[in-house]
């Protein structure tokens, strides 16, 4: 170490700096990921079961356009919709359009069933509009999906190419969609543009707009913070050059694994900036409280190091198995945050624990501790709580064993749900017009389900027309189903083309055979594909749901796949997928592995406070104040209605190795400390370390507050009820761990119990 | 009026509904043994197939065959039909394109009734081939079953069976093996002509060959004894 203090300073840094510079330019070469890929959980089967229904069926990301005008089935309105249609239709990435201009009916014509336009293609003919009505009226199908109930929105289905190699189109097929969205909407005229394809690329928009927005609003913080309390250019310039050494080595490890930025990742800088000055802090505040004012630089500055260098580094340890308990997450988005969290801490303690000592070397010590001008309120503040915790044990720990049990009773009434659309703000382009389009025409999200005979067979018999109706019919029947598009809604209108009367399905199982001979020689294949196999083996059921979360939709599918199970009985098979419902099952999974996630994180970061300490009761003290601002934040978020989510289910796990450290300062202090009598240790640690404490946590919680700031509800959550369980683990930490140590210090805690 | 041509058609159908009541004359102009075929197209399109027209030298011989094999085998008949008689208007060739229909209906009736009575079947597909015969001294349109094989999605037919032989004018016979050609090959004109060129009695605008008389390409049907 005096190597380093010394003659090895400038080579060091050096090598600090070359690594930084590569890192660095890495790091500012991370892109950001447009598929939202990595949120999406590793579940073998269903992946399989996705891709084979994407060969199948093709793409489910169809966007739709949805146009309100006054006079929608009137020249004027039908004018607008063909127009849009054939100029969507001529973009790069679209495979086809579907609307109320270019739709297809079957009627009788003179050979049986043949197609005809669903509007008259010349928009003049007299009594337009009533004609247009009628149709509709003869084909119900058609409304909910490309007309609303009230015939003042049309809907403008929009099938895009899947191109698995191309990330770029996407986002240059929206944006040409929002130009012409833009172009035409007038005041009486709107439209709204959603879908998943819509979902994906704001989000990819939205992360690279908050990492532009919260990586400087984070440095100006810590800034501003680090100088109020430090109140010297040391104070601030060595932290932030800590963490901006961090932040570069950890994000060029994230390049290197040739990773991108997910929603989730994007998280990492502004949590690392904050995560890593806590060593700094604690370093510089060591110094400036350094008993021996008259002592050497070097002297003073190994002193500091060699008192801190244990706790600072079971705290990164801590912190870092926090994270790293998200490495179990089926999620790859959590996991990548998890593991490059985990490293991040690590790094920020090698370069802290380096870097720091170094720095110091270069100024002279304050010639006093009194110079230190922070500690003053913060001191009355540590001498109350110093107090409280010495005299009255007992009722602390039963006023927050009170606080705490409330707390439970909010527990059960956290829901998980993850809601994408109101993942966004409410001005948000996407939230808006998701909702419009949830109101006016159809359900923003659709789940698909594909039915198949055990054996293989083609699903043409009769039986099996029957009992896919009776499945269509049990879907129909709940609520949040707004609509279903299948292949019945084509055999029903077959039917009647062929053998007049009203929509029916084949009544024979020759006329069922025929209808499906038909369809086979149909000349609209691309349609007939997109509902059933071309072999017939497989149908799909695109079951269309209001925009609800997945408390709501996950329940609702599995439901489904069992009514719909016992329904076709068991010579079929009834599988439930698509992107929509990959995220409903994915939330459940995600937030059953953030449970054990947290269970991972408790073991692991008791388990190292066991080897630190060497102490059962210490141990076991430390438990309590880190499990207590957990369970509050949990049943608070169950009082006030916030859902468990992508980004709040990782609050527990993150916080849990973060808020540890505190106790792990406050127990190595209360160990140096201890001569026999825990109420005057108590007060003399809280006076020591306290303000240290303080400090780190204001750094912390003003740090993890910037991500409020964000665009995403699960950020802003995951930031602000983070920062809550810091304050409340400070908390609990200057009044729980003091209170607890009093008590079970032998005969004199059981005396102060009494 | 088209019933009691059908129940004037049927005996003959009837006559020439198997091979084995196949008058002699019609055998060698029928032989599939030594075809050479010069082109061949998947109709109506490669995406959605419902049969394949070839393009054949048999002999001295012209032949253009349509093999259909298609679940809808009569809405494809319907659909020949409106074609022709959109092609065939009152006038020359008119009821030469009616006998053709009519007896194409006939037999796609007669694959249907097979296809119910071997109900449930494994392939509902009708399988029936037509073939439009031109050589010096004949003019005459086969219609009937086959059965085949499809190695690698290519139709190798494997027998015929004649459910009926008509004997049209040679006019007839001949635009129509062009109109035919021209709209499977999606080609016309001098494409045409050029799809056309190993077929010699189906060269030149009108398709007559080089030392056809008038009377040959006004069309009054040549049968051959």
């Amino acid at each position: 170490m005096s190597w380093l203090l010394t003659r090895g300073r400038v080579p060091f840094l050096c090598a600090l700096l070359l690594a930084t510079a590569w890192l660095g330019v890495l790091a500012a070469r991370v892109g950001v990921e447009t598929s939202n890929a990595s949120l999406d959980s590793r579940d073998p089967e269903q992946t399989e079961l996705y891709e084979r229904f994407k060969r199948t069926f093709g793409n489910d990301e169809d966007l739709l356009l949805a146009v309100a005008h006054p006079r929608l089935l009137e020249a004027e309105g039908l004018r607008l919709v063909a127009s849009l249609s054939a100029r969507i239709e001529r973009l790069d990435g679209v495979r086809q359009v579907y609307s109320l201009t270019n739709a297809q009916e079957l009627v009788s014509g003179e050979l049986g069933a043949e197609l005809a336009p669903f509007v008259p293609p010349s928009l003049d003919g007299p009594a337009l509009a009533t004609r247009v009505a009628e149709a509709l009226d003869r084909s119900p199908a058609f409304t909910g999906l490309l007309v609303s109930r009230d015939r003042q929105t049309a809907g403008i289905l929009i099938e895009i190419e899947d191109r698995p190699g191309d990330p770029r189109y996407r986002a240059a097929l929206i944006g040409a969609l929002r130009a012409i969205v833009a172009e035409e909407a007038r005041d009486d005229v709107s439209l709204h543009l959603t879908g998943i394809a819509v979902q994906k690329h704001d989000v990819s928009a939205m992360i690279a707009r908050d990492e532009r927005l919260l990586i400087p609003l984070a440095v100006v913080v810590l800034g501003a913070t680090l100088a109020s309390f430090f109140r010297s250019l040391l104070g601030v310039v060595l932290p932030l050059a800590v963490t901006g050494i961090s932040v570069a080595w950890t994000l060029g490890a994230y390049r290197l694994a040739g990773l991108e930025l997910n929603a989730i990742t994007a998280l990492l800088p502004p949590v690392l900036m904050v995560l890593s000055l806590a060593v700094s802090v604690h370093l510089i505040q060591g110094w400036l409280d350094a008993a021996d004012a008259s002592g050497a630089r070097i002297d003073r500055v190994q002193g500091v190091v060699r008192k801190l260098v244990f706790p600072c580094f079971f705290c990164s340890l801590t912190t870092a198995l926090g994270f790293a308990s998200l490495a179990t997450s089926q999620t790859p988005a959590v996991r990548q945050f998890g593991i490059f969290a985990a490293l991040g801490v690590l790094i920020s303690f090698g370069v802290g624990m380096t870097l720091v000592p170094i720095g110091l070397t270069f100024v002279a010590p304050p010639a006093s501790q009194h110079r230190a001008p922070q500690h003053r309120l913060v001191r009355r503040a540590l001498d109350a709580a110093a107090e409280l915790s010495a005299r009255r044990p007992g009722r602390v720990l039963a006023v927050f064993l009170g606080i705490t049990a409330v707390s439970l009773a909010g527990l059960p009434l956290v829901r998980n749900n993850t809601d994408l659309v109101r993942f966004l703000k409410s001005d948000a382009p996407l939230h808006r017009d998701t909702l419009f389009v949830d109101d006016h025409l159809t359900g923003a999200n659709t789940l698909e389900f594909v039915v198949a005979r055990r054996d293989g067979a083609p699903l043409t018999g009769l039986e099996s027309v029957k009992r896919m109706a009776a499945f269509e019919a049990a879907v129909l029947r709940r609520d949040p189903v707004t609509g279903v598009s299948s292949i019945l809604a084509v055999l029903r209108q077959l039917q009647r083309a062929e053998s007049g009367g009203e929509l029916a399905l084949p009544a024979d199982e020759r006329a069922s055979a025929w209808a499906f001979d038909l369809l086979e020689a149909a000349p609209e294949q691309p349609l007939v594909r997109k509902l059933v196999a071309a072999d017939f083996t497989q149908a799909r059921f695109n079951v269309r749901v209001r925009a609800v979360g997945t408390s709501v939709a996950a329940p609702l599918a599995e439901s489904l796949l069992e009514e719909g199970r016992a329904l076709l009985g068991d010579d079929y098979t009834l599988a439930a997928t698509g992107a929509f419902y990959h995220v409903a099952r994915d939330s459940n999974r995600l937030v059953l592995s953030q449970v054990q996630s947290f269970g991972v994180a408790l073991g692991l970061v008791f388990l190292a406070i066991g080897v630190l300490f060497r102490s059962a009761r210490l141990t076991l003290v430390a438990f309590v104040p880190n499990v207590m601002p957990v369970v509050w934040t949990g049943g608070m978020m169950g009082f006030l209605g916030i859902d468990l989510s992508t980004g709040t289910a990782m609050i527990a796990s993150a916080v849990i190795g973060v808020v540890v450290d505190d106790t792990i300062h406050y127990l190595t202090g209360f160990s140096r400390e201890y001569r026999g009598d825990a109420r005057d240790a108590v007060r003399r640690t809280t006076r020591g370390v306290g303000a240290a404490l303080f400090l780190n946590n204001l750094v912390l919680v003003l740090g993890f507050w910037v991500g409020c700031f964000g665009s995403f509800k699960p950020t802003i959550y995951f930031s602000l009820l983070s920062g809550i369980t810091m304050i409340s683990a400070l908390v609990c930490d200057l009044l729980v761990t003091p209170a607890c140590l009093v008590l079970t210090d032998g005969r004199r805690g059981a005396a102060a119990c009494a | 009026m088209r019933l009691i041509r059908l129940l004037v058609l049927l005996p003959c159908m009837g006559a020439a509904a198997s091979a084995e009541v196949l008058p002699a004359r019609y055998e060698a102009r029928l032989d599939a043994a030594a075809d050479e075929v010069v082109a061949r197209s998947t109709v109506p399109s490669p995406e959605q197939r419902v049969g394949e027209v070839r393009l054949i030298r048999r002999g001295d011989a012209n032949v253009v065959q349509t093999l259909l094999v298609t679940k809808v085998l009569s809405r494809v008949v319907g659909e020949i039909r409106q074609k022709e008689l959109l092609n065939w208007p009152e006038g020359p060739g008119h009821e030469d394109a009616l006998r053709y229909v009519d007896a194409l209906a006939v037999v796609q009736k007669q694959l249907w009734g097979r296809l119910l009575a071997a109900e449930p079947a494994r392939d509902r597909r009708q399988k029936i081939w037509i073939e439009f015969v031109l050589a010096p001294r004949a003019s005459l349109i086969a219609i009937g079953a086959f059965e085949m094989e499809e190695p690698g999605g290519e139709v190798h037919v494997l027998r015929r069976e004649p459910l009926a032989v008509l004997e049209p004018s040679r006019d007839y016979v001949l635009r129509n093996m062009r109109l035919i050609a021209a709209d499977a090959f999606h080609v016309e004109g001098d494409a045409l002509d050029s799809l056309l060129e190993p077929l010699e009695l189906l060269r030149g605008p009108g398709g007559v060959p080089p030392g056809a008389g008038a009377k040959d390409r006004r069309g009054p049907p040549v049968k051959e004894d």
